[in-house]
């Protein structure tokens, strides 16, 4: 088979465990919970996969296990065919060349000692990718196809607004042109009027250069604007992956639903016609996963049924459904349709 | 039709006036702000963070200041509250809240309204709320500072009013410390603490920037359900135009601390008139439609020091003339009523174009 008939990124039943810190006895064992669990996502050249869910669903535990950041305890990662494995210490820098990961905090991601310049000959200096002569030109078109001038070269990250510095920090991350990006909330932590710009810029990159991007968000509007396709997690599993439009028009699982009726929406006439969903309670505690459906404790769709003995017994799986779209609901076709009225809460 | 020199200069129009008219004196609105003013000197500069900021709100009513980091909404949020006056900066203008001149009152008095009268809520719940101290004692303690009120009741009080807001086993909560909760809940309760009293007026500084977007719409309904059931006025401050379009019934757009348009929400959200609301709304990518390419403000919004002089949205303005950079910009009001922009194309009214 050859190497291009493989997607960019291939991921595998992943999951990720973490020491829980509750106290514990001395002689106990140390309790564990999984922040991932079976996570399985393609990502295809030239394509930008979304990820988005709440805050501690895993989003940013998926992006640094595929970077190497964080230890994996089941599944596999390959890239463009290759099998990576980032506990080898030889192949890190093999994996620096395949897949490059920018952070949410534009200010906390550069080095405030070392001018921007240096910053940026690093990638090439520690890959060899670039000689000594060559240094200087190549940062200077960094910089260029990341809409800075060669001039800021010279100068210290706190020179820089926001948006400047993630700037440089996708510079940093494009320098090699690795085959995949992992992108962290890139413009979460921007003004309005700046994100556009950072939100422009990636893409101009994913269509020059052909990466596949996994662009991680909570922002429902940026991720359909950016992505094709969009992936759905909750509590540490992907419950819903789809085209973008057809997601955002027609959920297949109701925590996207959810999610959709409570994203802000400035013009009054694309506001949800009907209530809009609000789920109840928080977002229930890796360490206290519900029984059945984990989402079944906030489940719209679970009290709108009458609350099925299913939902709280048995795990859905993600199923692939006509049209390629997966979801891990046992009634997705359902999901896109809430009642008018509310339906009687469960006990 | 075009503008009435009425409009031009900001006056009520004769309609407005007609229904007001009822009794002469038009009904006194909750809150009245003329020319708030917080300049900050340092190196024998002095730089504006707000600048002539003015404002009405009328009982039960929700008023919407979005602007960017920087743009000044907390600076004013804390001028209002009179939260500024020892610290370095200057606050000048007139604030009337119930009719009271709140630059007038004594320390005391303003500490009392302050309250009862007027609460406020910030982004950050952590911050606010003592890390070390159960939640319960916190809001015993907050009440028994205005009021003379025996422990068991103060805690029957804060019991109800964690109800009122929504939170899961109001007593149990009680005997939980701040790290205990969630971002949601931490912030429940700070809004359990702000209305105990009842406020007639609720300033919220970013109250859902730090939450989860199912918990924010689960505290935006809170807002809303509490400001309806106590007639309670509400100024809504966020970075967000969407949160806006949901709550508010008028909306002030800040940028560089100055007020650039304002007007009904539905009115300015649709309708905008100043480059920068439209520029807001264009760089936003939407929920629905197709997806052509985002239209970027150029730059970035200026440091305090470094604001332009006339029109201080002048270096990313696409649609600035000559005269930006000398001029300062002045509310015109727009023909649809109560709708204001202070932009310099604005100010040659359309009728001078029009042959009538
Ligand atoms: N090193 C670690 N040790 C223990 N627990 C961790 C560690 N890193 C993350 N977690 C936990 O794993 C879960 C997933 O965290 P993660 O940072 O991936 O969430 P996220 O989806 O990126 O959230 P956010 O939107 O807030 O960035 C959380 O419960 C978090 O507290
Ligand atoms: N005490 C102060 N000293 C110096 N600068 C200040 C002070 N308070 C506010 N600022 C500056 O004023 C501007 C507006 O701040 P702020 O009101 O917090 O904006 P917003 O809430 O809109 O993000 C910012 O540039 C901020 O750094
Ligand atoms: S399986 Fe049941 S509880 Fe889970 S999402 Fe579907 S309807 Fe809701
Ligand atoms: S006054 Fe001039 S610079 Fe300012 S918004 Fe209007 S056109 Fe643009
Ligand atoms: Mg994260
Ligand atoms: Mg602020």
């Amino acid at each position: 088979m050859s190497q291009s008939s493989h997607p960019a990124l291939e991921i595998r039943d992943l999951s990720v465990e973490f020491r829980a810190s509750a106290n514990r006895g001395l002689f106990e064992k140390p309790a564990t919970f999984k922040a991932l669990s079976g996570i399985s996502l393609d990502i295809r050249q030239g394509e930008v996969m979304g990820l988005i869910g709440e805050s501690g669903s895993g989003k940013t535990t998926l992006g640094k296990a595929i970077v190497g950041l964080t230890e994996t305890s089941t599944g596999s990662i390959c890239i463009k065919g290759q099998h990576v494995d980032p506990a080898r210490a030889a192949g890190r820098r093999a994996l620096a060349r395949l897949v490059q990961m920018v952070f949410q905090d534009p200010y906390a991601s550069l080095h405030p000692r070392k001018i921007i310049g240096q910053t940026l000959s690093e990638p090439f200096t520690i890959q060899g990718t670039a000689s000594r002569a060559d240094l200087r030109s190549r940062v200077r078109s960094l910089l260029q196809r990341v809409g800075l001038s060669p001039e800021h070269a010279a100068r210290y990250p706190q020179h820089f607004s926001g948006g400047q510095r993630q700037r440089i920090a996708i510079a940093r991350a494009i320098a090699n042109e690795p085959p995949v990006i992992i992108a962290d909330e890139p413009v979460s932590a921007l003004d309005v009027s700046v994100q556009a710009q950072i939100l422009n810029l990636l893409e101009d990159l994913r269509k020059e250069q052909n990466m596949a991007m996994l662009f991680i968000s909570h922002d429902l509007s940026v991720v359909r604007h950016l992505c094709q396709r969009i992936a759905v997690m909750y509590l540490g599993r992907i419950v819903e992956i789809g085209a973008a439009k057809e997601m955002t028009a027609a959920p297949a699982h109701p925590y996207t639903t959810a999610l959709l009726s409570a994203a802000p929406r400035v013009k009054a006439r694309n506001r949800v016609q009907a209530a809009p969903i609000v789920l109840s309670g928080d977002v229930p505690s890796h360490a206290a996963i519900p029984s059945g459906c984990p989402f079944h404790t906030r489940c719209w769709l679970y009290e709108q049924k009458g609350c099925p003995a299913r939902c709280r017994t048995e795990m859905p799986r993600l199923e692939t459904l006509p049209g390629g779209r997966q979801a891990a609901c046992f009634f997705p076709e359902e999901a896109a349709t809430p009642a008018r009225s509310p339906a009687a809460a469960c006990v | 039709m075009g503008y009435s020199y009425q409009q031009q200069i900001g006056l009520p129009s004769p309609q407005r006036r007609a229904v007001a008219g009822k009794d002469l004196a038009p009904a006194m609105p909750l809150l009245d702000v003329t020319d708030l003013t917080v300049s900050l000197t340092a190196g024998g500069r002095t730089a504006a963070i707000v600048e002539q900021l003015s404002l009405r709100l009328e009982r039960g009513k929700c008023l919407g200041i979005v602007g960017e980091s920087g743009s000044g909404k907390s600076t004013a949020a804390m001028a209002i509250m009179g939260l500024l006056t020892d610290g370095p900066l200057q606050v000048s203008g007139q604030i009337l809240f119930d009719g009271a001149n709140l630059a007038q009152m004594r320390p005391a008095e303003f500490r009392k309204l302050r309250g009862t009268g007027i609460a406020m809520i910030f982004q950050d719940p952590m911050s606010s709320l003592n890390p070390v101290m159960r939640i319960g004692d916190q809001i015993v303690e907050c009440l028994q500072a205005h009021r003379r009120l025996t422990k068991s009741s103060a805690r029957g009080k804060a019991a109800q009013a964690l109800a009122r807001v929504g939170m899961p086993d109001p007593e149990g909560m009680m005997h939980r410390y701040p790290h205990q909760l969630s971002g949601g809940q931490r912030q429940r309760v700070m809004i359990a603490m702000a209305i105990v009293f009842e406020p007639k007026l609720l300033i919220a500084d970013e109250p859902t920037t730090a939450l989860d977007l199912t918990i924010q719409a689960q505290i935006l309904q809170l807002l809303k359900k509490l400001s309806r059931e106590l007639n309670m006025a509400l100024v809504l401050i966020t970075h967000d135009l969407g949160v806006v379009a949901g709550m508010s019934d008028e909306v002030i757009v800040l940028y560089s601390g100055r007020d650039v348009e304002r007007g009904p929400t539905q009115e300015v959200l649709e309708n905008p008139q100043h480059p920068y609301t439209r520029g807001l709304l264009g760089a936003h990518p939407s929920m629905d439609g197709e997806c052509g390419r985002l239209a970027p403000i150029a730059g970035s919004p200026p440091a305090i020091w470094q604001r332009p002089s006339g029109c201080a949205f002048r270096d990313r303005c696409p649609a600035a003339i000559d005269d930006c950079a000398t001029v300062k910009p002045q509310h015109v009001a727009m023909p649809q009523q109560a709708h204001h922009v202070a932009c310099l194309l604005h100010a040659t009214p359309p009728q001078a174009k029009e042959t009538a």
